[in-house]
């Protein structure tokens, strides 16, 4: 292997996959960088066996060129070494080149290093893609769908596969639940994918996901999915990403979704926000954060806390709209406030079906979104 | 390949046997001493299961063969005690990484050194584990002390115990090897495995313990109190002497029986076989009675020493013990 390139773009390439190398990795070669050249570009991965990043450096970009290969070949480096010395070279051109026994030579300008790599083959093989299970949608949509939703998943190992985000694809609507078992929240989306594709039951580490939506951009390019049995795969312009897959059936959630809610109220996003927010302060002092809501004979409705050891507060929220049932109810501060937060429109509407069962969060003007929350049982 | 499991015939018969018929269990616990091959078999059966070229065996050529022999196949994961122990932490980065699909293929395999190294809390977190493994996991143990492993543990595994390699197996392969019968007799006798004998025929303190041991006899017999010094002078006063000690003992024990052979004529039986000129003339010296009284005390003396007792004080009174039968 062999090949001068240009070095701001090894650079930026290398800052993408190492995201994905950990040093805390009981197999040996994945502390490294897997480089494979051909002719028509180089190739980068990094991984640490959850998930995967690959990118390609084309031989020319726009009409600029930006390697100059002269001969393919593979192998794999050290990452800490390696990112740290491209980053530190003199000029902007880096010559790589591999001589015998796994080791590489890494010039630029007058400085020279021999760096000691592994074999390319040891690394772990990546799912080949199926061309015809792609489903598509932007990237910004995928961005902010992973955005409400991966802060429900469970954070302890418990029941590990909570810990992911559950995708169902059915007739080119793609569905994102997550839950801890205390909350649940769930977001949907039209994608654009062939008739015939439908998966349900993919559950996707919720970490993973934070990951990827870092690589995301904000624009409304489309990314590609592929869902195969052990891993997804991501594609993002030359940029792919693989996670793998938890193992296990993520419980069924459609059963535990109330239909027919006793007491509906509208609210202004913003406002019931910021009355959670200061009722909580002296909540979470307490156990499970609780705050209590109250609706009032005036159509208005109170949110309180009391915590004895320090003092208690009382708000009263106007809603937009008010009707069924009276109703007193504790729930979770912290559920609610990651509810609202991840919900973007400015009214949001709560259906409540007695003190006891769970409510859903919706925005009013907006049904591709819905959270879930637990009551909590409180003596009062 | 299943062939080069040389070490023990049987058990990989029964283990490839098993896996052409898909009765691969899910959890198997390898006990024997060091050396008895436990790692190579562990790997072999991992390689079994993954190889592409050849069902229920190994081709060590296929990618996958390769990667598990160096350790870098991702779905084949490996746990070493961490500093002296495995601790729970490392069972639960376990956990999670089996809560995963594998990176693969189905298959997942963890093979886990030394599992009476576990802490109490390792091994209880591991039990459910290994009672209810996700789909297509399995667990190889391997040990040394299997009494050291939890009873619940035991109840959860296939048990293979390994037997100890015959020392006559091990100084066939140490003579393929190129090294010289009668050094690589001793070594096979005093060692646990073919691994530490080889380790032993290529030291050098290993040669000189042997010719320290020979000096000691004869001087016991021929010098009296003399061999005191010469326990003090050029036994005790050597760098790594605490290392050494147990060898030391061994070799001790082996010289005092291959002269008990001697005398019995049986000669054939004779470990140092290339001290043989030695072996006459120190024979007669000791006589009989003496030799076996003296394996006697050598014996009780590694049993002190491995209590808690001063080492120049117990070799002194071995020394001591050894000379009063003249």
């Amino acid at each position: 292997m062999e090949f001068i390139i240009q070095r701001d773009s090894l650079i930026n390439t290398i800052a993408t996959v190492s995201k994905a190398v950990s040093s805390r990795t009981t197999i040996p070669v994945l502390t490294g960088i897997k480089l494979v050249a051909s002719t028509e570009g180089i190739i980068l991965t990094g991984s640490d066996s959850d998930i995967s990043i690959e990118e390609f450096i084309p031989v020319e970009k726009e009409g600029e060129v930006i390697i100059d290969l002269i001969e393919p070949g593979s192998i794999v480096l050290p990452s800490r070494y390696f990112g740290e010395i491209i980053r530190k070279l003199p000029g902007d051109q880096v010559k790589i080149k591999t001589n015998d026994h796994l080791t590489i030579t890494i010039t630029a300008g007058k400085s020279e290093f021999n760096l000691n790599g592994m074999d390319a083959a040891d690394y772990p093989r990546l799912p080949q893609i199926e061309e015809n299970r792609v489903l598509s949608l932007p990237s910004d949509l995928l961005k902010t769908m992973i955005r409400q939703t991966a802060f429900a998943v469970a954070t302890t190992e418990t029941r590990p596969i909570l810990t992911g985000i559950m995708w169902k694809l059915m007739d080119s609507e793609l569905t994102f639940v997550a839950t801890d078992s205390h909350r649940l929240t769930m977001r949907e989306a039209v994608v654009e994918s062939p008739d015939h594709l439908t998966f349900e039951n993919v559950v996707i580490p919720g970490k993973s996901l934070v990951e990827l939506s870092k690589i995301l951009l904000d624009d409304s390019r489309l990314v590609d999915i592929v869902i195969t049995d052990n891993q997804i795969l991501v594609k993002i312009d030359h940029i792919l990403f693989y996670s793998r897959v938890l193992d296990g059936t993520f419980p069924d959630t459609s059963r535990i979704i109330p239909k027919n809610g006793k007491t509906l109220m509208n609210l202004n996003t913003k406002e019931f926000l910021g009355a959670i927010e200061r009722a909580s302060l002296l909540a979470r002092e307490g156990k499970n954060n609780v705050v209590n809501l109250v609706t009032r004979d005036d159509n208005s409705v109170e949110v309180y806390s009391v915590t004895p050891e320090v003092g208690k507060v009382i708000e009263e929220v106007n809603p937009v709209s008010l009707e069924g049932e009276p109703l007193r109810i504790a729930f979770n501060a912290k559920y609610m406030i990651d509810a609202l937060r991840a919900v973007d429109s400015e009214i949001i509407e709560i259906s409540f079906t007695g003190a006891m069962s769970p409510f859903i969060i919706r925005p009013s003007d907006y049904n591709k979104i819905l959270h879930l929350i637990l009551p909590v049982r409180t003596n009062q | 390949m299943w062939e080069d499991c040389v070490e023990q015939k049987q058990l990989s018969h029964m283990l490839q046997q098993s896996l052409k018929n898909d009765r691969i269990a899910h959890a198997y616990l390898f006990a024997g001493p060091k050396g008895s091959g436990k790692r190579k078999m562990a790997l072999q059966l991992a390689k079994g299961i993954f190889c592409r070229e050849k069902e229920g065996d190994s081709c060590d050529q296929c990618e996958n063969c390769r990667r598990i022999a160096s350790g870098n196949h991702p779905d084949v994961h490996f746990i070493e005690p961490e500093g002296t122990r495995i601790k729970i932490s490392q069972v639960r980065d376990l956990q999670k990484e089996f809560s995963y699909r594998g990176m693969e293929s189905f298959h997942k395999v963890y093979i886990m050194n030394q599992g009476d190294k576990m802490t109490t809390e390792a091994a209880n977190r591991l039990l459910k584990f290994l009672e209810e493994p996700p789909p297509g996991a399995m667990a190889i143990l391997l040990t040394e002390q299997i009494n050291s492993i939890l009873p619940t543990i035991l109840s959860r595994c296939q048990i293979l115990h390994f037997s100890p390699l015959s020392p006559k197996h091990i100084t066939d392969q140490l003579v393929q090897m190129g090294i010289r019968p009668g050094l690589a007799r001793v070594a096979a006798i005093v060692s646990a495995g073919i691994e530490e004998a080889e380790a032993y025929c290529q030291t050098e303190s290993f040669a000189q313990v042997r010719g320290l041991v020979i000096q000691l006899s004869e001087d016991i017999v021929e010098r009296g109190t003399y061999s005191l010094i010469t326990l003090h002078d050029r036994i005790l006063k050597r760098d790594s002497f605490n290392e050494e000690l147990n060898l030391f003992l061994d070799l001790l024990l082996l010289w005092l029986r291959d002269l008990l052979f001697y005398l019995l004529g049986q000669e054939s039986q004779i470990s140092n076989m290339d001290q043989m000129e030695t072996i006459q003339k120190q024979a007669k010296r000791w006589g009989q009675r003496r030799l076996v009284d003296g394996m006697e005390k050598i014996m009780e003396t590694q049993k002190r020493l491995s209590g808690n007792t001063n080492v120049q004080l117990c070799l002194e009174d071995l020394v001591l013990r050894l000379q009063e039968g003249s």
